[in-house]
């Protein structure tokens, strides 16, 4: 500590802080425009000027380091006039529109004119006037409102990365642009937080009202497995708009489009406001009553008829983790079935199993140990996109100095900023990770394979090798991360592969991460959405624990996962299906296979937001509350159990998914003893404990099957089908969910085929062709992007846009172990049209 | 009279190698590489080389410092950015001896023990790349300059670095700024550049002039130097003389000449016999001087007295029939255009006073604009974040401390009294 | 407004060796911004979209980090610029002797106005903010060539040169 005087008081603060530092430690403002604490300072707009006893001029408060023993005084005439003149000086090319712009009552430049009191209007020239530029979709930039704080221009680059905007020209013309055309920006918003007058505007709220109007709540980001705090201003019970916040939540005050710009899907108009129930063919509108009795009564006559393990049910990734604890203990107690499982088994479950296999301590890495970390190895997956805060960790690191070594086949923004980015040959995550766990485990079960040929499968060379093992070895380890994404997780023996390089970084010391696509994939599991876990991943063996509490029987053999229960729908052996909160049609792999499966179904139940396709297959549509309207917890991908609570009322007719099963069981006789979400929590407390802000995954030691000699090379050449479509994602889709969200629209509308400039042209394919993509499977069509980086011979594509969708395309092939679609790529043949 | 940076100039081929090995060229760097590094700086520290870039910090004191920070490698910047209105000084020397500088970069890098060299030359300069890099293929194809140099051990390259046209480029700051490809504006100090400068690394940066010096100090030693001119800044100076006399150009003389031998003897006095008015005694930023100043001495010290400044020796002359106001507003026009938009009180302020400038000029000037001047100088100086902010106030504060009458008349009789 | 799309260095081959060399010279590529601007407004007449995309790949910075240097410094374009630029230096010591009516002078033979481009596209004509010639003032730069103590009848002699 070291002491200072602020205006004659005596004051004791850390060191290295910069004056404006100490004096905001001290509870001592001092105006500024520039100067924000999280980013570098910048010096320039003078209106922190102060005075240092023993240095005759005025000095900046932001740039002047604090030292032991300085007399710093903050107000006096001399400074009053100097930060005045700042003020007239910058209100010279100031538009003075504040009754239009809706950065009046929360607007740096109006608060501190104000305080300074009248100004008067030397200044009798035409004022310069800039332009008001739209050419971000979402960010309005009204340049004459600017006052030069460069703060857009380097939180942009600071904090998140992007680089898109720049001060351009100099002197009186600078102006703070993107690159005319824009196509840097990734739309974060972060610019419209930290400008301190009306220069950076979100459109989306464009005259939205004044800032006393808004209510102000927070609330946890329904998108990614992030789980970023959103401070949500409402007005008269509808959202207007969200702002990161003061460095708050995991994400600490950033955020990524999605979580910024997708909140339209609450005021969708597309949202269902009423239970439907299929007559003759045509799904009409009923009272709630109507629809819980019928679907109590269907589902009812079925469990007599052929038993409860003809009635499987999807919960959801998205759900919160009351709300699928309660769908299970549904499922289990009510219908009496085991077939419970949900998206996560596409993308996560294969890390769930793995690190379930693992008994050794190993440790979870949190966002923060990210940043923290020296060292970072990701094997297929693509942080920037699918989790756009665990990117930014991972910039940080990088800023920090640290390294990242990225193994992935796929051109990706993870790639752009890796130190190294390696290009494995597509579908060799998992033999990847087997060499490694060769090399660093020496265990004989992994023989069966040499390093070279290791090396040449996977298309890499020894240096690489070296690259990465070296994130595993020597005593640096220790903040070493592992991250591993859908590449791993959607790979045949994804989920051996998985526990095999937990072990090695169990070994090494170094934690670990999964990248989650969605909002709740841990909290879905956890809460036992899962045919042969319950609650807590409890194995089936313990269920008399459960039966003690609720009360009945849970049926004690494993339940069929996702696409066992759709190819037993085919077969005739499952006959009800019950989806609350997913869409199988758009969301998993082979379209027409799952269309087959549910048409084969004797009742479909579906409970959502919206009519999606698998909804307008249903028998009966539920109609539930968005995030916005209820309350509840997810866990994100750290195992960080944060709750919310609702920020507006319900629309008419819809309940929260918890209400709507409980109200079911009532009906099917059953009923839960729960009067609120509390009590629910409450028993899941009881259940599944929270060791402080996590709940903490224990390993078993099983034994996970090890192909050995015989593992998958990725995919072999096809003649019939030449081009190897590779599935990416995209920062502006995760789900079906973000296609209705009009903000998400506008950053990115269309998915776009990427493909090599040299098979572009031999197809005669330029940018922007409409081109059609088929395969064994089915077809799809979109537009061409002749990208450098993309690898000849193959095609990226992001999945997630509902009006282009790759999943159509892919087979799905079961992996043994967890019974998930293998997904990530599939063979294709190209035509122009 | 004695010269010492202009010596070889003159000479046919005086660019080429062998003309200046031929005269005593690279017999200091050999000397100075017979000495330990710190004896070189004491050489230069008795010599009391004074930085010839304008703000005249001693030159080896900048050595000392970053001879002391144990970071590497370190980095040797030449600043031949020349940017400074009325200044044509170290293209003399680039120019006409190219490896005079090179010899003194050398011994400088060797002093401090910098690795790399970069000459930031201006944009406007575009024919000085080739023929310092020609120079440079030289020196290497001696063993002037690369590896083991002259066999002592020492490593050490130089390159040339082309601006691109911002004047702001020539701060010490916003040069390393430039040279790391970025926007050259000015950096936070601390850190400083001996310290943390170019690429995170220990830096020194030095005027051309500044170092042409340093092969002669080294050659002839510090105390010989030191006896040239006054003792608080011993050494030449080479002048820019421009504007309205009879011998514009460029001429070396010792530091401390009275203003009346540069414009009368030298310069041959004012052309068309007219009057002197008023002269700008170093570079568009420092406040002009009139004729009462003409037995001021060209040294610091004493135009810091007269309440002008010595800057880069830029002397730029006027007479009788010179518009005053018109000169301020020309000098102001530069300004803006230079100022690089960082900090509130000179992008704002500078565009303001020009416009007022411009005003008066034009015939419509107000009785409040010569206050109103004063006034958004005074809110400028002392609060820009680089010394730039404060250079542009040079030509108003002088212009209205010893001419406000002719401020006033134009706007009296709503015109320019005299047209230039 | 793709994702991970980045464009293609779309420098010629022998353009493309000459930057690589440059980048050699320096400890970090984005050092050799200038030398690499210069290379592309040679290449590509004025820094437009794709100069500005080319020189961001090499660099290995954003493009809008190039635009704002591209449009800092005074020596680049983002406009096309005429074969040969003009450059007449009219700060205060050319001013002294006579700066102002050789622009008018200019003006007036190039039938332009200072900062356009003849129709032609033979000349652009700029105003420059001191060219360092003042001992030999008024001065002019003609792209790489100095034309020192100007008369309104050397304007002529020296404008023949360039085609
Ligand atoms: C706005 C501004 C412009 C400058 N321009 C130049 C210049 O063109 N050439 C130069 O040598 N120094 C220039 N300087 C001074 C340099 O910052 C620095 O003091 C000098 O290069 C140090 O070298 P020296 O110690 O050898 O004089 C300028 C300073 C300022 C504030
Ligand atoms: S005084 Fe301010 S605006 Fe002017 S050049 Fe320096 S930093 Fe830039
Ligand atoms: S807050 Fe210090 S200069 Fe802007």
């Amino acid at each position: 500590m070291i002491k200072i005087r602020i205006n004659d008081h005596e004051f004791e603060v850390e060191p290295g802080l910069t004056v404006i530092q100490a004096a905001d430690r001290c509870g001592i403002y001092i105006p500024r425009f520039c100067y924000l604490e999280k980013l570098s300072p910048l010096g320039g707009c003078r209106m922190c000027l102060i005075s240092i006893q023993g240095i005759p001029k005025l000095q900046t408060a932001c740039t002047t380091p604090a030292r032991e023993g300085m007399a710093i005084i903050t107000e006096s005439e001399e400074i009053h006039k100097a930060r005045k003149a700042m003020l007239e000086f910058q209100l010279i090319q100031h538009p003075l529109d504040c009754f239009y712009c809706d950065k009046a009552a929360e607007c740096d430049l109006q608060d501190l004119t104000y305080q300074f009191g009248e100004i008067k209007h030397r200044h009798d020239f035409p004022k310069r006037k800039g332009t008001i530029i739209y050419e971000n979709p979402l960010i309005q930039r009204t340049l004459e409102r600017c006052v030069h704080c460069e703060r857009c221009i380097r939180v942009c680059k600071e904090i998140q990365g992007a680089h898109a905007l720049s001060a351009t020209r100099r002197g009186r013309l600078t102006t703070i642009r993107e690159v005319p055309g824009g196509g840097e920006c990734e739309h974060c918003g972060h610019c419209i937080d930290v400008c301190p007058v009306g220069a950076n505007l979100d459109r989306l709220f464009t005259y939205g009202g004044r800032p006393f109007q808004m209510e102000k709540g927070k609330t946890i980001c329904p998108y990614c497995g992030c789980g970023c705090t959103l401070t949500m201003n409402t007005r008269e019970g509808m959202l207007m708009r969200v702002r990161g916040g003061k460095e708050e939540g995991v994400n600490r005050g950033s955020l990524c489009a999605r979580g910024r710009f997708g909140w339209g899907i609450v005021h969708h108009p597309g949202r269902l406001v009423r239970p439907l129930i299929k007559k003759q063919g045509k799904l009409l509108e009923v009272e709630w009553d109507e629809a819980l009795l019928f679907t109590a009564t269907r589902l009812q006559k079925i469990i007599k008829e052929k038993g409860g393990a003809a009635v499987g049910g999807l919960g959801s990734a998205r759900a919160s983790d009351e709300a699928n604890y309660l769908f299970q203990r549904f499922m289990r107690r009510v219908i009496g079935s085991n077939h419970i499982d949900s998206s996560a088994r596409l993308h996560y479950t294969a890390g769930l199993i793995g690190r379930l296999g693992v008994k050794a301590e190993v440790s979870e890495a949190t966002l923060e140990d990210v940043r923290n970390a020296s060292r970072i190895l990701i094997i297929g997956a693509d942080p920037v996109e699918t989790n756009p805060i665990l990117g930014l960790a991972i910039k940080k690191m990088l800023w920090k100095g640290g390294r990242a070594v990225l193994a992935d086949p796929r051109s990706t923004r993870t790639g752009r900023i890796a130190t190294r980015h390696i290009r494995i040959r597509p579908g060799t995550e998992v033999p990847l990770i087997l060499g490694l766990g060769l090399e660093i485990l020496k265990e004989p079960s992994l023989s069966g394979f040499t390093r070279e040929e290791v090396m040449k499968n996977c298309g890499i060379f020894a240096p690489d090798m070296d690259e990465i093992l070296s994130v595993l070895t020597g005593p640096a380890a220790q903040k070493s991360v592992v991250l591993m994404g859908r590449g791993v997780m959607q790979a045949p023996f994804g989920a051996t592969a998985v526990s095999v390089l937990l072990r090695a970084a169990a070994r090494a010391g170094a934690s670990y991460l999964f990248t989650m696509d969605r909002n709740n994939e841990r909290g879905s599991c956890e809460m036992g959405v899962l045919p042969d876990r319950l609650p807590g991943l409890a194995p089936l063996s313990d269920r008399g624990r459960f039966e003690k509490i609720w009360g009945d029987k849970i049926p004690a053999a494993p339940g069929l996962s996702a696409y066992d229960m759709l190819h037993a729908a085919k077969e005739g052996t499952l006959h009800a299906l019950y989806i609350m909160g997913e869409n199988p049609m758009v969301d998993f792999p082979d379209t027409k296979f799952v269309e087959d499966a549910l048409n084969s179904l004797e009742f479909l139940v579906v409970q959502d937001l919206f009519m999606t396709r698998t909804a307008s297959m249903a028998d009966v549509v539920l109609p539930t509350a968005s995030f916005a309207e209820k309350s509840g917890g997810f866990t994100n991908l750290e195992g960080r159990v944060q709750s919310f609570t609702p920020l507006i009322p319900s629309s008419v007719d819809v309940m929260p998914d918890s209400r709507i099963i409980v109200e079911l069981s009532r009906k099917m006789g059953k009923g839960f003893p729960f009067k609120s979400l509390t009590e629910v929590r409450e028993e899941i407390h009881s259940l599944v404990p929270v060791q402080g802000w996590k709940r903490k995954i224990s390993g078993e030691d099983m034994d996970l099957p090890c192909p050995g000699a015989g593992v998958h090379w990725g995919p072999a050449d096809d003649p019939e089908f030449p081009f190897l479509l590779l599935l990416t994602s995209s920062l502006y889709r995760n789900g079906s969910m973000s296609n209705l969200a009009p903000g998400l629209a506008m950053a990115q509308d269309k998915a776009g085929i990427s493909l090599n400039p040299l098979d572009a042209s031999e197809l005669g394919i330029t940018q922007g062709d409409k081109i059609i993509l088929t395969s064994r499977n089915g077809e799809v069509h979109d537009e061409a992007g002749i990208c450098d980086s993309v690898s000849k011979g193959t095609l990226q594509m992001p999945e997630g846009f509902a009006n282009a969708s790759p999943k159509g395309l892919l087979s799905h092939d079961l992996d043994p172990v967890t019974r998930a679609p293998m997904g990530r790529y599939v063979q294709v043949k190209i035509r122009k049209i | 009279m004695e010269t010492i940076l202009l010596n070889r100039v003159h000479l046919e081929n005086s660019r080429s190698i062998s003309v200046y090995t031929a005269n005593e060229g690279y017999d200091a760097l050999k000397k100075a590489l017979s000495m330990s590094p710190s004896g070189v700086i004491d050489e230069v520290k008795r010599a009391n080389l004074r930085g010839r870039g304008g703000a005249g910090f001693p030159a080896a004191m900048k050595w000392g410092f970053a001879a002391a920070d144990p970071k590497r490698p370190k980095y040797l910047l030449c600043n031949a950015d020349e940017g400074e209105p009325g200044t044509c000084k170290d293209r003399q020397i680039m120019e006409g001896d190219p490896h005079e500088l090179i010899e003194g970069m050398i011994i400088a890098g060797y002093a401090f023990g910098a690795e790399y060299g970069y000459i930031y030359l201006r944009a406007e300069y575009p024919r000085l790349e080739g023929i310092l890099e020609q120079a440079i293929s030289e020196a290497e194809g001696k063993g002037f300059l690369g590896k083991n140099i002259c066999s002592s051990g020492f490593n050490f390259t130089i390159r040339v670095h082309r601006g691109a046209g911002a004047y702001i480029c020539g701060e010490e700051t916003a040069l390393i700024e430039s040279l790391e490809g970025k926007r050259g504006q000015s950096r936070i100090k601390p850190p400083f550049p001996v310290n943390v400068g170019a690429f995170g690394l220990p830096t020194v940066i030095n005027n051309v002039e500044t170092l042409a010096n340093v092969p002669h100090i080294i050659l002839k030693g510090g105390a010989w130097f030191a006896g040239i001119g006054p003792a608080k800044c011993p050494g030449t100076r080479i002048i820019s003389l421009s504007g309205h006399v009879n011998r514009p150009g460029y001429y070396e003389l010792p530091m401390g000449v009275t203003f009346r031998e540069v414009i009368y003897e030298h310069g041959g006095g004012i052309r068309g016999g007219k009057e002197l008015k008023a002269f700008i005694p170093g570079g568009a930023s420092s406040p002009c001087l009139t004729p009462k100043h003409l037995s001021v001495n060209m040294d610091y010290e004493s135009l810091a007295e007269a309440g002008s400044m010595l800057g880069s020796s830029a002397l730029m002359v006027m007479d009788q029939d010179t518009c005053m106001v018109r000169v301020a507003e020309r000098l102001m026009r530069f300004f803006v255009h230079e100022s690089c938009g960082k900090c509130t009180p000179c992008r704002e302020g500078t565009d303001w006073l020009l416009s007022i400038l411009e005003r008066i000029e034009a015939g419509e000037g107000k009785q409040e604009d010569i206050e109103l001047l004063r006034d958004i100088c005074d809110n400028i100086a002392g609060k820009t974040f680089c010394p730039l902010g404060e250079g542009a106030l040079g030509p108003v504060r002088g212009t209205l401390k010893y001419f406000e009458e002719e401020y006033r008349e134009h706007i009296r009789i709503k015109g320019c009294p005299m047209k230039i | 407004m793709r994702g991970p799309n980045i464009a293609r260095a779309a420098f010629s081959e022998e353009t493309l060796k000459r930057v690589e060399a440059v980048i050699s010279r320096y400890p970090t590529p984005q050092a050799a911004a200038l030398p690499v601007l210069y290379l592309a407004q040679k290449e590509f007449g004025y820094i437009n979209d794709e100069a500005l995309s080319a020189v961001a790949f090499v660099l290995r910075i954003s493009r809008a980090e190039v635009y704002g240097l591209a449009t800092y410094y005074s020596m680049f374009s983002t406009s096309p610029m005429g074969r040969n630029v003009i450059h007449l230096c009219d700060n205060l010591a050319c001013t002294l002797l006579g700066a102002e009516s050789l622009r008018s002078c200019l003006e007036r033979k190039l039938g332009i106005r200072m900062g356009e481009t003849t129709s032609d596209g033979r000349f652009t004509l700029r105003n420059a903010e001191c060219l360092g010639a003042c001992g030999q003032a008024p001065v002019m730069l003609v792209n790489d060539d100095f034309y020192e103590a100007l008369t309104e009848s050397t304007i002529d002699k020296a404008l023949e040169k360039y085609r």
